[in-house]
């Protein structure tokens, strides 16, 4: 039996060609009719130093979001049905991912580039937000959740740790806040009881804690001046992400460990 | 012996060293897939850390296994085929800067000076070393290539109008490949990151490395991929018992993936800010272009396949299936090649599926990814490479194969082990499961704020996948090392050949017989698709940015 292969073998080109014609088609489709599109270049981005909120029209928002090791600035965003939220994002350090579970809407925030992106959200319910691109070791800490709630007229959004502001003071203007926002230190311990990377300084101060040793420690001055200066000397029982060593001069330190005897 | 004799030493060494290394890499992996169930619920095992056995299981599997296999197969093949002199100092040479390169870069990965996974995206730094390691490993493969252009040279010389060899032709067209993209991750790593690294300039534009990065990264998954496909044209259709269906189909593929391979890379950043929606929407037509080569491989090797299955008595539309030689142990090469066409198939698909511009939005980073390239690089070009080092290993000592059963489990185990591994990770995925992520310590922890139940049962059917797949190179490592231990056969060693099958069919075009008008296309296309996107990150001048430690978000501090 005599078979034409060639023949045969220039019809499988063809129709590859047709295949990736219609493929093609298809992704023309969802991108210019259906709108569904990718991020691209923001002309004349405006840089932000704050995470916040904007009207700028009925249930339409502006949300601007701030991505750093290992948090979404703000974590927690509420809306009211049928928000449309256009959102700027970039990123204070490294590359981080963002996707909204659930939607079309899965981009990067990279260190000097403003991504955009909008979305309008008919239904209620908790759109949970999943930092998907490595981001360093406290990278599988970094989410968000924004929920679309019926009972709401506005906006609200939060970083999670509203608690804290009814401490008494005004959290941002502390010192401390200010040493600790320099070097990190919320990025795994928060300020709200809720546990991170590491331990929460909530009601930290004048606590026993155990060692990994087993031993249990009075936390007072000593402890915390000690822990921070040489972070691997005693390790608290249950965690084992190695905390850095920080250069900081002993005026910010003292500053810190004062903020962490206020958070009670 | 078809090898050239000063060529035995180290070729047996290019097959062996990364096989060594892979033993770390697989436990990475088993680990991995232990610590997203939430059954580690760690941020390290026996002192090394989740990312730090991450970045080992990438660089270990797909960068140095990889790229030493397709050097010591392609010395072979050059060797067997072309019976000209390949010079071993630049052999030795290569394989000396190559072994030294990669356990420099293993050693930093070790001591925690790089958990910055394979794909070392900036600002995340790794120590000077680990880059200086990536960076002399690529210039001692590209010494291998250069060692066999003056065999090839004089061999066209000695035989005027014959065709080259087609598995020749396949190393060439690799290595071609190899050749052009690793110059702009050399310029990635030597001029962006080793400078910065050291901490002679402040900061590296984050889109531009990463740009260079994947100018780089998507041609090397063909560089991966066409060792294997180089089996799919050569010895497949030769152990299956049969003929290659055509000899062209096989040259024009080849010819087709040194000019498709690199213009296209852009599709690993739909969901990068930075880059204009245009030049990504150029890059996802391109990347459908290379459905033509690849469906040419999948008709010419099914149709190789048909063509065996009938002449050992196959029958009917589909029932010819039935007559491979699927269980034959002196033919126990077969199915490590053949699970990984199977595998291969959900592989592509699922590729189409990320190629797809916006579609990609779905699957972006979830885990959906790492399923893809498990049932690519982690299907055929695995099987295809742990097969045939060990055929080659066997034939170079001369030894039998010692357990034959064992030897053909390996794939159908792995097969069975991917295929659960992945279907885990694929509907995992669409809830949301991300990548590179260890999930232990939040999503899969009950005392955690994030704990997401819905996760559990995928994580663990992945996790039961990973557990089939360590249990099949178990047995792979069982088999190879009693047959190295097994008594020398001087028959073996004296007849010893990579099998070549004959052709049924050709057609003799003279543009496929010349590399030149094809190299120069290549060039092209990678000019036309990568020079306006370039443009713009360079005219759209983003910031300088500085490094971070993975382990600390202060800027440039090391521990």
């Amino acid at each position: 039996m005599k078979i034409d292969i060639f023949g045969l073998e220039k019809k499988v080109i063809y129709i590859a060609i047709l295949l990736s014609v219609v493929h093609l088609s298809l992704i023309a489709f969802a991108v210019f009719r259906l709108g569904i599109t990718v991020p691209g270049c923001v002309l004349n981005p405006k840089p932000f130093e704050k995470a916040e909120i904007i009207k700028h029209g009925d249930k339409r928002y502006e949300l601007r979001m701030i991505a750093k090791m290992w948090a979404f600035e703000p974590k927690i965003v509420r809306l009211p049905v049928g928000s449309t939220l256009e959102i700027f994002m970039t990123s204070k350090d490294v590359n981080h991912g963002f996707q909204i579970v659930g939607t079309n809407i899965n981009v990067m925030a990279v260190p000097g580039v403003m991504t955009q992106a909008e979305i309008t959200f008919n239904n209620p319910g908790a759109y949970r937000i999943v930092c998907n691109e490595f981001c360093g070791i406290g990278h599988q800490e970094m989410n968000g959740v924004i929920e679309i709630d019926p009972n709401i007229e506005e906006p609200q959004i939060s970083n999670g740790y509203q608690q804290v502001a009814a401490a008494g003071f005004n959290l941002d203007e502390h010192p401390g806040k200010k040493a600790m926002d320099k070097f990190g230190c919320v990025a795994c311990h928060s300020l709200d009881g809720s546990v991170v990377v590491g331990p929460s300084f909530k009601g930290l101060f004048g606590k026993r804690e155990e060692m990994a040793s087993g031993e249990k420690v009075l936390v007072d001055e000593t402890y915390l001046r000690a822990s921070i200066s040489d972070p691997q000397k005693q390790v608290v029982k249950g965690f084992s992400i190695q905390m850095p060593v920080t250069p900081m001069t002993p005026e910010e330190l003292n500053h810190i460990v004062e903020l962490i005897k206020a958070i009670k | 012996m078809t090898l050239q004799k000063e060529l035995k030493l180290p070729v047996l060494i290019q097959l062996c060293l990364p096989l060594a290394l892979l033993i770390f890499g697989i436990y990475h992996g088993l680990l991995q897939t232990m610590y997203r169930a939430g059954v580690i619920k760690a941020d390290r095992v026996m002192g090394i850390e989740y990312y730090q056995g991450l970045t080992a299981h990438g660089v270990i599997n797909a960068i140095v296994l990889t790229t030493f296999f397709a050097v010591a197969f392609g010395n072979y093949v050059v060797s067997q085929m072309l019976k000209q002199r390949i010079n071993p100092k630049l052999t030795w040479a290569s394989l000396l800067i190559m072994a030294g390169a990669a356990v420099a870069a293993a050693f930093e990965i070790f001591a925690g000076r790089a958990s910055v996974l394979y794909t070392f995206y900036p600002p995340l730094k790794a120590s000077p070393l680990f880059y200086l390691g990536l960076a002399f490993f690529i210039v001692g493969s590209w010494i291998a290539f250069w060692s066999w252009i003056s065999p090839y040279l004089c061999w066209r010389k000695a035989n005027p109008g014959k065709k080259t060899p087609l598995s020749v032709v396949g190393i060439f067209a690799t290595f071609i490949v190899w050749q052009l993209c690793t110059l702009p991750v050399a310029y990635e790593v030597l001029v962006l990151l080793l400078p910065w690294s050291l901490g002679w300039v402040a900061g590296v534009d984050v889109t531009l490395a990463k740009t260079l990065f994947w100018f780089f990264g998507h041609p090397l998954v063909y560089f991966w991929l066409l060792p294997t496909y180089v089996m799919f044209y050569t010895v497949l259709p030769k152990i299956s018992g049969g003929k290659l269906l055509s000899d062209f189909g096989g040259r024009f593929a080849f010819m087709l993936f040194i000019v498709l391979s690199s213009p296209l890379g852009l599709h690993h950043q739909f969901a990068d800010p930075g880059i204009s929606t245009s030049w990504k929407g150029l890059h996802a037509i391109l990347t459908s272009l290379v459905a033509i080569p690849s469906l040419i491989t999948a008709f010419t090797v099914a149709g190789s396949l048909e063509f065996a299955a009938r002449k050992r008595g196959g029958k009917g539309l589909f029932r010819w299936w039935l007559k491979l030689p699927y269980f034959d142990q002196d033919r126990w090469l077969f199915p490590y090649l053949f699970c990984g066409l199977v595998i291969f198939i959900f592989g592509g698909i699922t590729g189409i599926v990320n190629a797809s511009l916006s579609m990609n939005n779905m699957v972006h980073n979830t885990a959906w990814i790492p399923a893809h390239f498990h049932l690519t690089v982690g299907g055929p070009v695995f099987l295809g490479i742990l097969g045939m080092s060990m055929f080659l290993i066997f034939g170079i000592l001369g030894r039998k194969m010692p357990l034959p059963k064992m030897a053909l489990s390996v794939p159908y185990l792995w097969t069975l082990g991917v295929f659960t591994m992945s279907t885990g990770q694929f509907i995992g995925s669409f809830m949301g499961e991300p990548r590179r992520s260890n999930l232990g310590l939040t999503y899969l922890n009950p005392d955690s704020t994030a704990f997401r139940p819905d996760w559990l049962t995928t994580t663990h059917i992945s996790m039961i996948g990973g557990i089939v797949m360590t249990l099949s190179i178990l047995f792979f490592f069982i088999v190879l090392i009693r047959g190295i231990a097994g008594e020398k056969d001087e028959s073996i060693e004296s007849t010893f050949e990579i099998p070549q099958s004959e052709s049924l069919h050709d057609e003799d075009f003279a543009a496929l017989r010349n590399f030149r008008p094809w190299i120069l296309a290549a060039i092209v296309a990678a000019i036309v698709a990568y020079a306006p996107p370039l443009y713009d990150i360079y005219k759209n001048n983003y910031s300088a940015v500085p490094g971070y430690d993975p382990n600390s978000p202060i800027p440039d501090i090391r521990k």
